[in-house]
């Protein structure tokens, strides 16, 4: 497809394959020798499929298709072959013109049972599309050969996202398939206005790459800025989206996401009409939003589609759970070791009473406790499913329980560790999560030495780096700084729909934001209107 | 760039040593405090002794049903150092325990007579220049020595020392007998125009010591902990003790009361007589100096709204009439209280009223005279009373159950 010369910009487009420094080789008339050619490009695998034919008509002229089994659609192959084949025997008079030239105008304007065709004249041309899972048909005497376009094959159906769950809201996710990644979207969003701009990334992997954005709601510098930075990636592979990510980010040191990723296509195509660029990757379910803000890390696609009262108490909750997950253990370790004063008596006698006979201070407590979880959380997600059970026995009884009853480790601190890991699940986006659980580490050291002067510290620094970061040039903590009031509306709270008339100022394009009507606020006196 | 982020690296790895050169400096570790709940202070003549109740979490947590060892164990210790100084006493503390003592959670601190007697600066300063130590600490007065009052248990409260801080506040809220004096306001009534304060009563009702758990085996224990007296302080010094009722009365002049009850004796038509019972709910006090002829004088304006809890007399409350007598005796009582506390100060020749201030506030220029003999223009100022009663509330039975009773049998 991305050779297609009819339908995509010309100019968008760029092969960063800078591998190919020798001369192209054109085709010549010579079908065998193409043939030939092709086969040694390709490498000549088994799975290299070349189907020659004759055609009646035209003097028994010679043409095949080449194709490479199992990333081609089984079904189209043998309606093209059934098209092809039915074509062959079938007798054209008064087309008897020239061989080559005539049966290769004819194929293309009456024969072949495939929707979208394009031509080329180079065995690499050729070459990389049927590595793309295209079929290529060249004709004895022809210095073009028709590409059709036949990709498919066995792909993951749509299956709710595994990574993104919510209760209400559509169930489907992304697949590793970007043309089925793209039809989510279309399906979405009918505008005319949508853009899908394609470009190939990697020497080797040749991923295709997709930017899809609202033209005049989208910001078009940024949509620019967006491509340059794609354009600049010089690599052999890749295998997910993290991998442009990388390169694409404002800033190489962060433990902060600077980009969104998700495998909803609802919460895509909300980015979309919000005016943010979405970056879609072959081969990965995952998508990348820009630019971001600090606050959409908390937003889940949930929190559209239940009552904004309801979302707005959840928005809350997982902001309190982000402060907690990064805050709740080096609090205990600066409070039990440097302010005991400032606990309720009563609670520092059941505090001192836990610690009773553990070896260990706090600080060097919290961290094993810690890193004990950190263990099993990572466990959990690389072992085989099969041993599942027997990670949760270990963990729960043994860790847990009996690292407290040995009385090496206090009960209070399983407490804290157990309700920090809970809470930084809470967060929606993973990414933020491992953020938090980073920078919880930093903080326990901080709160080991300084107590809560150095967790004061600690924040202070973290404050003036992420009001620093930035996002596409985008201010990371936007509504907040700058202090951009009418944002506000969707960061902490969620006001409902027909209050939020406008799109986020500042993230879009500022000259088209208004999104719906005025005056939509239910009431009674609508009724009879 | 290369070697801008060189440097950048080299600061931050000498940054980070610095920060490991301090180690945890004052880093200490639950279980390396001793939790104090309650500190005493006797003077034996020429040194002080703290006495210190310490608790033992581990014994706290089988006493509040964790899993314990063998048998019951005291969940508090109480041990004294001595010392020229209070300081001096606490550092040979350190001496004598494996942990070192934490003031932070300090709920009284228990002054022993004749402590008090000697006098109460050292402590304040004590409390004051160390920020281990809180102000909010709730002062008390022993009649004998304060090391025995941190040695008795308490029942339902495992920690005696939470246990007499929990007590006055509860009289203050629901008596207002007592106040409670926190090392602060001890500290500005000491320092005050009046150079006069007061520090609550607590003492041990019984011979004998409940300082054994075994007592607890039993439904009654052989003695109790017990708010009394009011002592009465004049430059830092103890010179005396008020009765209870005196103290009701200071407590109405200092307007502290924020609960009490008055008893009114009453009589029904036939003259049989009994009492009701009035609890107030609310009452504010205002002092205020006159000067009448070069006579100082003083004016207690107070506000009382009460509410009958109980009555033995045989009236019927629906008259208007019966309400208003039941105010007057409340009145009444309440004007008796006043006098005898302002008659009883007078006699110990302190002014623990705030009267002092409140003549300075009113009489600057006249202040410069009175503050040089203050004590005998205190002592010959009359006080003056005027109580006014209201009774918000008869109950949920607007009569007596006598005058229902009387009723049926007619």
């Amino acid at each position: 497809m991305l050779i297609d010369k009819t339908s995509s910009k010309p100019g968008k487009q760029t092969t960063s394959s800078g591998q190919d420094k020798q001369p192209e080789q054109v085709l010549l008339t010579d079908m065998d020798i193409n043939i030939e050619r092709l086969h040694r490009f390709l490498g000549g695998g088994e799975d290299v499929v070349c189907r020659t034919l004759q055609h009646r008509s035209f003097d028994n002229t010679r043409y095949a298709i080449l194709y490479i089994d199992g990333i081609v659609e089984g079904t189209t192959i043998n309606t093209l072959l059934l098209s092809l084949l039915d074509d062959a025997n079938n007798s054209y008079t008064n087309e008897k013109s020239s061989e080559g030239a005539g049966l290769y105008h004819h194929l293309t304007e009456q024969s072949i049972a495939i929707g979208k065709l394009s031509e080329v004249s180079t065995i690499e041309q050729a070459g990389y599309s049927i590595l793309e899972g295209s079929t290529v048909l060249v004709v004895d005497g022809s210095l073009r050969a028709i590409v059709m376009d036949t990709t498919g094959g066995k792909t993951r159906a749509v299956e709710e996202p595994s990574s993104q769950t919510v209760i209400r809201g559509p169930k489907s996710g992304f697949t590793e398939n970007l043309r089925t990644n793209t039809s989510l979207i279309r399906r979405i969003i009918k505008s005319p206005d949508i853009r899908f701009d394609y470009k190939m990334i990697g020497r080797q992997t040749r991923t295709n790459v997709a930017v899809v954005y609202l033209e005049g709601i989208a910001e078009q510098e940024i949509v620019n800025e967006v491509h340059r930075r794609l354009d600049k990636i010089d690599i052999d592979g890749v295998l997910e989206s993290g991998y442009v990510e990388e390169f694409i980010q404002d800033r190489a040191f962060t433990p902060f996401p600077l980009l969104q990723n998700t495998e909803r296509p609802d919460a895509a195509s909300a980015a979309l009409l919000e005016g943010q660029v979405v970056v879609m990757v072959s081969g990965t379910p995952f998508v990348l939003i820009a630019p971001v803000t600090f606050a959409k890390f908390f937003q889940s696609s949930e929190d559209y589609y239940q009552r904004y009262d309801i979302a707005t108490f959840l928005r809350i909750i997982r902001m309190a759970s982000f402060f907690i997950s990064m805050l709740l253990p080096s609090l205990y370790i600066a409070i039990t070791t440097f302010h005991q004063e400032m606990l309720p008596t009563s609670l520092l006698i059941s505090l001192a009473a836990q610690r009773e006979g553990i070896p260990f201070p706090a600080l060097l407590e919290a961290f094993l406790m810690e890193i004990t979880f950190e263990i099993l959380r990572e466990a959990g997600v690389r072992m085989p499913r099969i041993i599942g059970p027997a990670i949760s026995i270990v963990g729960a009884l043994v860790l847990g329980q009996a690292a407290v009853q040995a009385g090496i480790i206090s009960a209070a601190m399983v407490i804290v560790v157990s309700f920090t890991a809970i809470a930084s699940f809470v967060i929606p986006a993973v990414n933020m999560g491992i953020a938090a659980r980073l920078i919880r580490f930093v903080l326990m050291i901080l709160a080991g030495t300084f107590g809560l002067f150095g967790i004061m510290s600690g924040l202070m620094i973290l404050l003036a780096h992420l009001c620093g970061l930035r996002s596409f040039g985008k201010p990371y903590m936007m509504p907040f700084s700058p202090f951009v009031p009418s944002n506000l509306k969707d960061v902490l709270i969620r006001v409902p729909w027909w209050a939020m008339r406008k799109r986020p100022l500042n993230i879009s394009n500022d000259s088209n934001v208004v999104r719906e009507g005025a005056g939509q606020k239910p009431s009674p006196d609508q009724e009879g209107a | 760039m290369r070697l801008r982020f060189k440097s950048i690296c080299c600061a931050m790895l000498l940054l980070l040593f610095a920060s490991l050169t301090t180690g945890c400096w004052n880093r200490i570790e639950l279980n390396e405090v001793a939790i104090t709940s309650a500190t005493g202070i006797d003077w034996d003549g020429n040194s002080w002794i703290v006495s210190y109740q310490v608790v033992i979490p581990a014994a706290i947590s089988s006493v509040m049903g964790g899993s314990g060892g063998s048998g019951p164990k005291s969940p508090i210790i109480v041990y004294s150092t001595k010392g020229k100084t209070i300081r001096d006493a606490i550092m040979h503390s350190y001496s004598e325990s494996p942990r070192k003592l934490f003031f932070a959670h300090n709920r009284v601190v228990v002054i022993g007579e004749k402590a008090l007697q000697h006098g109460v600066n050292e402590l304040i300063d004590v409390y004051f220049r160390n920020s281990s130590t809180r102000e909010t600490v709730s002062v008390l007065a022993t009649p004998g020595t304060a090391r025995r009052i941190l040695e008795q248990f308490m029942q339902l409260q495992a920690i005696s020392g939470a246990g007499m801080k929990e007590i006055i506040l509860s009289e203050m809220k629901n008596t207002s007998i007592l106040p409670n004096i926190p090392v602060y306001q001890l500290a500005m009534e000491v320092t005050g125009d009046a150079k006069s304060a007061v520090v609550p009563e607590i003492f041990v009702s019984g011979t004998e010591d409940t300082s054994s758990l075994d007592s607890f085996g039993s439904t009654s224990i052989p003695s109790k902990l017990k708010l009394g007296r009011l002592a009465v302080l004049k430059d830092d010094k103890m010179i005396g003790w008020m009765s209870r009722k005196e103290s009701l009365g200071a407590s109405y002049l200092r307007d502290s009361v924020k609960q009490s009850f008055v008893v009114v004796p009453c009589e029904d038509d036939k003259g049989k007589k009994g009492y009701d019972t009035i609890q107030i709910l609310k009452s504010s006090t205002k002092v205020i100096p006159k000067l009448k002829s070069n006579q100082l004088t003083f004016t207690a304006e107070v506000d009382v709204t009460g509410s009958l809890l109980e009555s033995t007399c045989s009236q019927d409350l629906y008259k208007p009439g019966i309400i208003q007598l039941l105010e007057q005796g409340g009145q009444l009582q309440v004007s008796a209280l006043l006098q005898e506390a302002w008659k009883r100060g007078q006699q110990l020749n302190t002014d623990i009223f705030g009267a002092a201030e409140k003549t300075h506030r009113k009489y600057p220029k006249q202040w410069k005279t009175w503050s040089k003999n203050w004590d005998q223009v205190f002592k010959q100022a009359p006080l003056e009373t005027k109580v006014k009663f209201r009774m918000a509330r008869m109950g949920l039975s607007n009569k007596s159950f006598d005058y229902l009773m009387e009723k049926r049998e007619k």
